[in-house]
């Protein structure tokens, strides 16, 4: 678990003068240092232990923020992003102080749509839901590939931050779908990288229409949690949206069985996605508040959109999907298929919320916590962690809350354990088969990713000491005096 | 009024589901009210549940049975087939796809039997209305 730092934020200059600076460039009305105010920034839902920032400003555009960083580089205080404080691995705790800085309340625009070359120019303080609105509203043959999240969490640092998508077993991650940044380094220099990257002070507008081929500078921003720089802008790329949507439910009644499935349909390149949960999740989903599983219930079951864009097109892929499964079945497995949104009718109609994303699962918010362990998994350990993890969850006595994914055409999946729990109460329990797992998962070679401090300190010991001086050398050299959310991955 | 007991295992919640749309229909109150009966639905590949009537409750039970006043064994698609009109019931019972032992040449069973289960299960497939989206897009 994350212990709480110590930094001395005011070494170099008062507080009082501090909070003068923020207001000269922010505004009274837009800086708070108010024990009131801070508090719901010092904490999320996860285990991690709470911190409380010195202060909260709410940026309204980019000159503001380069102020910010280089008065912030000066004196040294550290400066933590957020945007709607959704995540789940306490990364915009603050954990040494310092300044939060809130994208959400006012960076927060949509900048441009272009529809040619399917892109979005965001602020970091975009939501999901707002995001799918716009599109629906004025750009409806296009879509986003949205998460299994709440529409209210923040677009930018899904992305950057390598989150999931509903398009996940077509595009993968969704970090490789951004096509461009505008970040502030250190020294208050903004740079733009992409193909927005010609041009002085400002970009064009569609001009953010790709990633390559110059050197990817992306990689200095991607999954480093904020340490290297504020992101104030970022393209991510839309898809096109097939008008035939036909979701399809896998049961699967054997533990393992979903493991040669998600291998076998990854790689068939004929669904958008596939949402793997354990019967629990299912069932919490529907509202069973302590969800069991039952003998004769499935032990897994799959939610998967596959779209088309004519009838012909999908009957083809319901047909090689039923292949898939026949095949598998004779080998052995216990699979089968059904139409989800027929199903969904009669079983419960909140059970399509895990497909019409995003959405708020509202019982995964049901108790005061909620954590989990996401990792990229290597697919053919899939059955290895089915059953460790298994094991681990009937030793603790929780019921198992799994979910995996196939991502991109079959190359890498996803594992994801997920808990909600009761704060003070069961969180010790949970936070220790939470370890368990995370080392059963690291030892089998999974990379978790939207890392706590807790699960970067397991991942240094086992990662190659060269990786760690070259990381080690590049955040210096990005941050030399470790103003950009200090902690995260230990540093 | 009919009191329908709130479940825990996937086929009973279906089940609650589809009878809780028509908890209030007159119609549903007619034949299901004192029906006395316990019914076992074994929908395949799943396992077989236990409906049981008595007096204004519905009851279930994760098991099958001994000795239910009837029993009915069909496949989930078999079912969703006939819960969106792709299959007519009667056609299905003929041709195998659903099997009831239990019917008998009782017509008051037949009328509740269809009533309850087939009746229901179309009402719930065909309503329009019924999109959890839609109606709850506003508040998701």
């Amino acid at each position: 678990m994350t212990a709480i730092k110590q930094r001395n934020v005011f070494e170099k200059i008062s507080k009082d003068k501090v909070y003068s600076k923020l207001v000269e460039i922010f505004g009274s009305d837009y800086v708070t240092d108010k024990k009131v105010d801070l508090y719901p920034y010092s904490q999320d839902m996860t285990e991690n232990k709470p911190h409380m920032p010195d202060f909260v400003v709410i940026p309204e555009n980019k000159e503001q923020l380069i102020e910010l960083v280089k008065f912030c580089n000066e004196y040294s205080i550290p400066i933590v992003p957020y945007t709607t404080g959704n995540n789940v691995g306490g990364l915009t705790i603050p954990d040494y102080g310092g300044i939060v800085v809130d994208f959400g309340k006012k960076m927060n625009k949509i900048l441009h749509i272009n529809e040619n070359m399917m892109f979005a120019l965001l602020e970091p303080g975009v939501t999901f839901g707002q995001l799918k609105k716009h599109l629906d509203e004025n750009f409806p043959s296009l879509r986003y590939s949205f998460p299994n999240a709440p529409p209210y969490s923040g677009v930018v640092g899904n992305a950057l931050l390598s989150g999931m998508t509903n398009l996940g077993a077509k595009i993968g991650s969704m970090a490789d779908s951004i096509n461009g940044l505008e970040v502030i380094t250190f020294d208050g220099s903004v740079a733009r990288i992409g193909s927005c990257f010609y041009g002085n002070e400002k970009a064009e507008d569609d001009s953010w229409w790709c990633r390559y081929p110059m050197p990817d500078l992306m990689g200095l921003f991607v999954n480093f949690q904020g340490m290297t720089g504020l992101v104030t802008k970022c393209a991510v790329q839309l898809w096109p949206k097939e008008p035939i949507e036909k979701p399809q439910l896998v049961v699967f009644f054997g533990l393992t069985d979903l493991g040669p499935f998600l291998r076998e349909v990854g790689r068939a390149d004929i669904v958008n996605d596939v949402a793997a949960f354990s019967v629990e999740v299912a069932k919490m989903e529907v509202g069973i508040p302590e969800p069991v599983r039952y003998p004769g219930e499935p032990l897994y079951t799959a939610v998967m959109p596959i779209s088309a864009k004519t009838e012909n097109q999908m009957n083809a892929k319901l047909e090689i999907l039923n292949g898939i499964i026949e095949k598998l079945n004779k080998e052995g497995t216990d699979i089968h298929l059904i139409d989800y949104n027929e199903f969904a009718k009669l079983f419960g109609l909140k059970a399509l919320n895990i497909y019409n994303l995003p959405s708020q699962i509202l019982s995964l918010h049901e108790y005061s916590g909620l954590t989990w362990f996401g990792a990229y998994a290597p697919s053919h350990i899939f059955e290895e962690l089915i059953e460790k993890t298994d094991e681990l969850y009937r030793k603790h006595g929780v019921p198992p809350f799994n979910y995996l994914k196939i991502m991109k055409g079959g190359h890498y999946g996803i594992f994801r354990p997920i808990f909600r729990f009761k704060k003070f109460t069961d969180q010790e329990k949970i936070f220790k088969l939470l370890e368990e797992i995370a080392d059963v998962c690291i030892d089998l070679g999974c990379i978790p990713y939207k890392t706590p401090s807790w699960l970067t300190a397991k991942l240094r010991k086992k990662i190659n000491p060269g990786w760690i001086s070259l990381f080690e050398k590049i955040k210096h050299c990005m941050d030399p005096n470790n103003i950009f959310n200090p902690g995260r991955w230990n540093t | 009024m009919i009191n329908i007991e709130f479940p825990d295992d996937l086929i009973s919640l279906s089940l609650y589901n589809v009878f809780n749309s028509r908890k209030d229909d007159k119609k549903f109150i007619k034949y299901a009210k004192d029906w006395n009966a316990k019914i076992v639905l074994h929908i395949e590949p799943f396992y077989p549940v236990t409906v049981i009537f008595d007096g204004s409750n519905i009851n279930f039970e994760r098991k099958e049975y001994p000795n239910p006043d009837m029993k009915v064994k069909i496949h989930i698609n078999t079912m969703l087939d006939i819960a969106n009109d792709r299959l007519n019931p009667f056609f299905a019972i003929e041709e195998g796809h659903m099997e009831i032992e239990g019917l008998g040449e009782d017509s008051g069973k037949i009328m509740r039997f269809y009533n309850i289960f087939v009746v229901s299960m179309q009402m719930v497939a065909q309503e329009p209305n019924v999109n959890y989206y839609e109606i709850n897009k506003n508040t998701r």
